[in-house]
């Protein structure tokens, strides 16, 4: 098992570790891989016995090292960032099992402990090609387990945008009373916190309410030109708060007042309010599609800071982006409505 | 001890200026239990003297070489505290608004009056916090989401984890000396790893004695791109040594 993601140059497990994480204490049991331990206020401590089974160690080094484990070690990763801490522990073996006892108290943790095992190089060995020789290098890793101290915080990826039916030329949309009360829709971006707001005319033709308010799922002239409309407010709005979160990210790092640039770029990401960062997060990839896909919020943050005409080369192809990445594409829901309105016309 | 109940929001720290009061909870310390004996307050209340006295002796253009110093103080009393507790952000923004406020505005507030370097009004509080160029004070009082906002952003915080991580108040001065290898260490994950951090902090003046900010920033780079296939959490200092400068 590799990260996909690195390219190694050197031999790594063919197959993932083995891991297997018990609790030692009678009313706590991990759901799978997961134990929800917020949910059992009563302990203060845990109690785990880790078992770990490596197949075919050997197949990592060069051919010339028999004995696989004067070589290698099989560790347990503790790993806490919200409590600030991580660890390695080296397994107990007995034959070919691996094994060791472990206690967390409740007060050294914050939100997830996350406990994976890995292989790795005990020593530097001499270099031969397609085999690592660095001590510590990783060769292989087993899924991860995790304890929840805490209730896992809901992301905020999760909330949707409100809409809502309301008068453009009713006293709560005042702004748009004056020349824009016959539109069909409007965005409120609601100030920082808040999540923006979309809102259609309930003042709009009622043939056309109607169509909007149709839910069928069923391929017809009416539904086309429903996902064709509904396509067409979608990616202007998302250009929109796309533009809005790019140009803010960028006025903020002007004006942040740190020397380092990592400070400077991190300030000026803290400031933007959480849907901002969430919706830039998500579309971070799409934005900057020839980064790898962990690497792309980085790029994104790094880039816009590092080079004064990135932010317009975004803007120049912001609308592409969103006619891309909004479920089917702008391309496909127009093709098929164009086909099924045209079919019908032959007829 | 206690903490804001809630995490306070850049609106709510104008809130807080203009007088709004935010809900405390005790926080999980056996001092907090006993509401009747608040040794607690009395440390922190004594905590804040201390660092008040010494800001009047120390001065504001050289105060950015303190922040050893005031790491040491600042661990000396809360150390005993359980880890959970100093890894709520929401215990950080209480001490820092309650009592350790005159040190960040002190620290962090580049007054262009330099008779008016500790603000003494609220609105005039306000009034700075809302001029767009101070908008990085925010982060100094409240921090934020992320690890480093706690090792190296919030201005209490990032004086106390170091401290904690090194243990060693010689290798907190070496890492303060140059603002960029604290920045370097503190905002990357081998910051979490004590053995990363010295390895780092005890070697990077003897490869780059001037301690160039570019050379602080590709050294780190170096090692963070080491562990993307080299467990930082499995080497001890001298392996890591090995890697990065030898």
């Amino acid at each position: 098992m590799t990260n996909k993601d690195i390219f190694y140059q050197y031999k790594t497990l063919e197959n993932p570790i083995e891991l297997y994480v018990k609790s030692l204490n009678e009313d706590l049991k991990f759901k799978g891989k997961i134990l929800n331990l917020y949910e059992k206020d009563s302990y203060e401590k845990l109690k785990l016995y880790v078992t770990a089974k490596v197949d075919h160690p050997g197949t990592v080094l060069p051919p010339e090292f028999k004995d696989s484990f004067e070589y290698l070690d099989l560790v347990l990763l503790i790993k806490s960032t919200k409590s600030i801490y991580r660890k390695c522990i080296v397994f107990e073996k007995k034959g070919n099992i691996f094994w060791l006892d472990l206690d967390f108290f409740k007060k050294d943790w914050r939100n997830d402990v996350e406990l994976s095992a890995a292989l790795v190089l005990k020593k530097n060995i001499n270099e031969k090609i397609g085999y690592a020789s660095n001590i510590g290098t990783q060769l292989g890793w087993s899924t991860s387990y995790k304890i929840f101290f805490d209730k896992p915080e809901e992301k905020s990826g999760g909330d949707s945008m409100e809409f809502e039916w309301a008068s453009f030329s009713g006293e709560k949309l005042h702004w748009l009373n004056k020349h824009y009360s016959k539109d069909i829709y409007a965005l409120d971006l609601r100030g920082e916190t808040k999540m923006p707001k979309v809102y259609l005319n309930e003042d709009m033709d009622k043939h056309l309410r109607s169509l909007l308010e149709e839910t069928s799922k069923r391929s017809s002239a009416k539904t086309s030109s429903r996902d064709l409309m509904f396509q067409t407010i979608a990616s202007s709005i998302f250009t929109q708060l796309l533009t809005d979160c790019l140009i803010e990210y960028k006025r903020n790092l002007s004006q942040a007042d740190g020397a380092e640039p990592e400070v400077v770029i991190e300030d000026a990401w803290d400031s933007l309010s959480g849907w901002k960062r969430t919706l830039l997060e998500n579309y971070s990839h799409k934005i900057f599609p020839d980064s790898r896909k962990k690497d792309a919020l980085n790029d994104l943050k790094e880039r816009i800071y590092e080079d004064d005409n990135k932010i317009s080369e975004i803007l120049k192809v912001i609308l592409n982006i969103t006619q891309n990445n909004l479920g089917e594409s702008t391309n496909e829901i127009f093709t098929r409505s164009a086909e099924l309105l045209t079919r019908r016309e032959k007829k | 001890m206690q903490k804001f109940e809630e995490i306070l929001t850049s609106e709510d720290l104008i809130d807080y200026f203009e007088g709004k009061t935010f809900d405390k909870i005790d926080i999980e310390n056996k001092d907090a239990v006993d509401k009747n004996f608040p040794k607690y307050l009395e440390s922190l209340i004594e905590l804040k003297t201390v660092i008040n006295k010494h800001l009047k002796t120390i001065d504001k253009k050289t105060i950015n070489k303190s922040d050893a110093f005031f790491s040491n103080i600042i661990y000396g009393y809360l150390e005993s505290l359980p880890r959970r507790e100093l890894t709520d952000i929401r215990f950080w923004q209480m001490l820092s608004l309650e009592y350790l406020q005159n040190y960040i505005w002190y620290r962090w507030y580049k007054s262009d009056d330099p008779t008016k370097n500790i603000p003494l009004r609220n609105e005039d509080k306000i009034k700075i916090l809302k001029s767009k160029d101070k908008s990085s004070l925010f982060i100094r009082f409240l921090g934020g989401s992320s690890l480093k906002s706690l090792t190296s952003r919030q201005a209490i915080s990032r004086l106390f984890w170091p401290r904690h991580i090194l243990k060693d108040s010689k290798l907190v001065e070496l890492c303060f000396e140059k603002q960029d290898i604290a920045v370097a260490v503190f905002e990357r994950q081998y910051g979490m790893h004590p053995e990363a951090a010295k390895a780092f902090i005890k070697n990077i003046s003897i490869k780059h004695s001037a301690l160039e900010k570019k050379n602080i920033q590709l050294e780190a780079k170096i090692l963070n791109r080491y562990f993307a296939t080299i467990n930082p959490d499995y080497l001890d200092q001298n392996s890591i040594k090995k890697l990065l400068f030898i």
